[in-house]
């Protein structure tokens, strides 16, 4: 049974949702100006497009359980380590926001290449030379060229 | 025209910062449009907002640049390898691949080198000589009309998402809803705000794209990796860069491939000033025409070197002619254009038949920048011929690193941002979904971009009307853009069914 609502199913019931999340508040904005203003008022463009939104949700939900769903994230036994692989890259990569919230940017992309250098199986010499180079560019260019600020 | 202007804004874009910011340009694009997965729209997304800290002459000399050469290396890997470096390039594989294994692979670089540049160069002046008049046409659009042309820009890009329009809808849709967060443009009422300063202001459509196809793009390529099948590639790869043989065609090839190849700039021209309908759809539309014409069709497909020609004269051609549509009617074709339009809009300048009198100079100079680029295409394409194969010899993980690096970078410095960097990344986990699922991210980013001047558009005109729905009959610009709109939502329908009946035949 759950099989039937994974892929398209489940994708058009999200952006039901998402709609639906626009829809009431739009509603609540106002279809027709205030004050009797000619003209249509501050929900009506945002009720429209996601009522629209709603209504296409529905049609792929539908679809996908008449016709069948896309294999979303079907793969070959050589693939299956790869979902391992984005699920530790996502993992790294909000660490990285994190450093560079707490404590620097160049630490934390210098440590963000390194380890995924290290995940994606370089060789060390290769690792440090790319780290200390893309690091060094990062710097020179947007810190020192561009004066951008990456101090939060 | 007034020839003096032109000069002048030829005399701005002379200088040695926008020449070098016009090589770098091209140089990056090269790059970038040589390896597989990378595409031109990636490179200019992740690129512009760091442009956005130059010059605008120095930013759109390297966008620009970028763009041209990033579409003519996607012919690179369509040679060496047989997959399209780019989506433009999926014509280049037909005769450009059989080129190489005939031994005739630096003839087909140098062809992509020279007739891409070609190419490039008809479709400038056609922007030329067409963009001022058209310009001067769309002055009287009003309200009504701008909504249809945004509209229509919009139905084109979802009826050509990846064959499956409801998607298409469903991810446009959103697109156009997410635009609605922020202050209301007609009465500056405060919407989905959540009481958030960074909302009212709106979601900023360049992080969200940087994301979809920088992220998105990476974390897809992940996915699908293939330890095997990378394997393989190289292997090919130092086969191919062993032996190319000539670049440059001979004085006959010049004067064969000369009528099917301008007709081609011009076709492509045509066809890229249609939104949606980008270089891959002109390059094979065109290869299929020339073939018709051809004295020699059985050689089309089997390493036709006339054939080449014609696919990278129309992959780039089609660039003029977007770019004619982006800046007369401020309507962006595709996803590239939608970020130059952003970028544009950076500098405070608004495209559209406004920006032809009140910015006519930089105008000028965008249109001249495109014949530059396309002659440092020619000089940086033809010394680096032999060694674009290896560019190639470059690891996916070395890209993605890369890339991960600059979407973080590049959505960060538009604004000092730091929620900008949490929006790319969650528009990277979402156009990685959509991708997964095949909903194009196009409609979606286009949704996002259009959405204000849709609403506000529609509003003005039920304002002009007193609500009433009449003023979009009454008007013919207005009308015939409607039926376009109705017969390009049939089109997929009309197609379906004509398939079915010769099938039945």
């Amino acid at each position: 049974m759950w099989d039937k609502f994974k892929g398209d199913p489940l994708m058009g019931f999200i952006f039901v949702i998402f709609g639906l999340i626009f829809l009431v508040p739009g509603i609540g904005y106002g279809l027709s100006s205030p004050g009797g203003l000619p003209g249509p008022g501050a929900g009506f463009f945002p009720t429209i497009t996601s009522a629209l939104t709603v209504f296409f949700g529905l049609w792929i939900i539908y679809d996908g359980l008449k016709k069948g769903s896309v294999d979303y994230f079907g793969q070959d036994p050589e693939q299956r380590s790869n979902f391992k692989i984005i699920a530790v890259v996502c993992a790294a990569f909000i660490a990285f926001l994190l450093i560079w919230v707490y404590i620097n940017f160049f630490l934390g992309i210098a440590m963000l290449s390194l380890f995924y250098n290290f995940i994606f199986k370089r060789t060390w010499k290769f690792n440090l030379i790319f780290t200390v180079v893309l690091t060094g560019m990062l710097y020179v260019v947007f810190e020192r060229l561009l004066y951008i600020q990456f101090a939060l | 025209m007034d020839m003096s202007l032109w000069w002048d804004s030829f005399l701005a874009i002379l200088t040695p910062e926008v020449l070098m910011f016009n090589a770098a340009g091209v140089l990056i694009g090269i790059v970038i449009g040589a390896l597989p997965g990378l595409s031109a729209t990636m490179a200019i997304a992740i690129l512009t907002p760091i442009t956005f800290w130059f010059d605008p002459s120095c930013g759109f000399a390297m966008l620009i640049g970028v763009w041209n050469s990033a579409i003519f290396a996607g012919g690179i890997t369509a040679i060496l390898i047989n997959t399209p470096g780019t989506p433009a390039s999926i014509a280049s594989t037909f005769d450009g691949y059989q080129m190489y294994r005939q031994g005739r692979g630096g003839l087909a670089l140098g062809i992509n080198v020279i007739y891409s540049a070609i190419g490039g160069i008809i479709s400038t002046l056609f922007l030329i000589f067409l963009a001022f008049p058209i310009a001067s046409f769309t002055v009287s659009f009003g309200p009504t009309e701008y909504f249809m042309l945004a509209l229509f820009g919009l139905m084109m890009m979802i009826s050509v998402s990846e064959n499956n329009v409801v998607k298409g809808m469903a991810v446009g849709f959103a697109g156009l809803t997410l635009s609605t967060v922020g202050i209301d443009p007609i009465l500056a009422v405060k919407r989905y705000t959540m009481d958030s300063t960074s909302l009212a202001a709106g979601i900023s459509f360049l992080p969200v794209m940087i994301g979809m196809f920088g992220l998105g793009e990476v974390l897809n390529q992940m996915y699908e990796y293939k330890q095997s099948t990378a394997g393989s590639a190289l292997e090919m790869l130092k086969k191919a860069s062993a032996k190319l043989g000539r670049i440059l065609p001979t004085w006959k090839e010049f004067k064969q491939f000369f009528r099917p190849t301008v007709l081609a700039g011009a076709e492509s021209t045509i066809i890229g000033a249609i939104p949606a309908a980008g270089a891959d759809i002109a390059s094979i539309i065109c290869w299929g025409q020339a073939k018709k014409l051809s004295k020699n069709p059985d050689e089309y497909g089997k390493g036709s070197a006339e054939g080449f020609a014609v696919s990278c004269t129309s992959n780039n051609g089609v660039l003029g002619g977007a770019l004619t549509t982006m800046l007369t009617l401020g309507i962006p074709g595709d996803a590239v254009t939608a970020i130059l339009i952003g970028s544009l809009m950076m500098y405070g300048m608004q495209p559209g038949p406004k920006m032809f009198t009140e910015d006519t100079g930089f105008v000028m100079q965008i249109m001249q920048l495109m014949i530059l680029s396309n002659i440092a295409i020619v000089v940086f394409g033809l010394l680096s011929a032999k060694m674009s194969a290896k560019i190639l010899n470059a690891r996916p993980q070395t890209v993605w690193v890369g890339v991960t690096a600059l979407c973080v970078v590049g959505s960060y410095a538009l604004n000092n941002s730091f929620s900008d960097v949490l929006l790319m990344a969650a528009a990277g986990v979402v156009g990685f979904i959509f991708k997964r699922g095949g909903f194009a991210p196009g409609p979606f980013i286009l949704g996002l971009l259009l959405g204000g001047m849709l609403e506000s558009n529609l509003r003005r005109a039920l304002v002009m009307s007193q609500g009433s729905l009449d003023i979009f009959f009454e008007r013919p610009v207005t009308l015939v853009l409607m039926i376009l709109i109705a017969l390009t939502l049939c089109f997929p329908l009309i197609k379906k069914a004509v398939l079915k009946r010769r099938k039945a035949a």
